[in-house]
């Protein structure tokens, strides 16, 4: 079971993500917050141009907002995310608006994770997948 | 180069390389530095110029003094 290590009890979840763009040959590995409470994978609209991602303005969906209230967002699909070695092919994604200064470029959410038995064990910093 | 050792070389900055070694997970260990800086914006626009394989990151600490909630 490929396993990533975490600073022990702290909440914050960073993990490193392969995103792939097949029509222009581009991967790029981003660091994205592990956010299990995520219906999608979110990443911001920097990471979607830099890949080729084409956003449609025609999809979009409706989310929740920390603040409590709806917004709709475009809604991309993005060809391969991988993580600790696993693959899921055709991953949906939302476009949100989360600014660089927080360090991190993108969710890793439900339309990932999903795909996978995930074990996070917080006092030790260990972060299990299969 | 090492990630690890332009983490220390770049520090509080956005760092692209282009990537030359993953560990066995996948993760990028070594590359050739593309660009670094303060601004994200800039090196995403250099990635959409190029073809590749790449690694972006933050060398600073990753949501320093703030608490999370998101929901999407």
């Amino acid at each position: 079971m490929p396993k990533a290590y975490f600073r022990p009890r702290t909440t914050i979840v960073v993990v490193a993500v392969e995103l792939t763009n097949r029509a222009t040959g581009r991967s790029v590995t981003v660091n994205m917050l592990l956010d299990t409470g995520a219906t999608y994978t979110a990443i911001p609209m920097r990471v979607a141009k830099g890949l080729g991602v084409p956003v449609d303005p025609e999809q979009t969906t409706r989310i929740l907002t920390a603040k409590g209230s709806f917004e709709r967002v475009p809604l991309v699909r993005l060809d391969q995310v991988q993580v600790l070695g696993l693959s899921s092919e055709d991953v949906e994604a939302v476009i949100i608006n989360l600014p660089a200064k927080t360090g991190l470029d993108g969710l890793l959410g439900g339309s990932y994770l999903r795909d996978y038995q995930v074990l996070i064990d917080y006092p030790h910093g260990i972060l299990e997948m299969e | 180069m090492k990630v690890e050792d332009l983490r220390h070389q770049y520090p509080n900055e956005w760092i692209l390389l282009a990537v030359e070694e993953k560990d066995v997970l996948g993760v990028p260990v070594e590359g050739q530095l593309v660009a670094h800086g303060q601004d994200a914006e800039t090196l995403w626009g250099e990635i959409a110029e190029r073809q590749g394989q790449f690694y972006i990151f933050y060398s600073g600490e990753i949501l320093k003094d703030t608490a999370v909630i998101f929901c999407a």
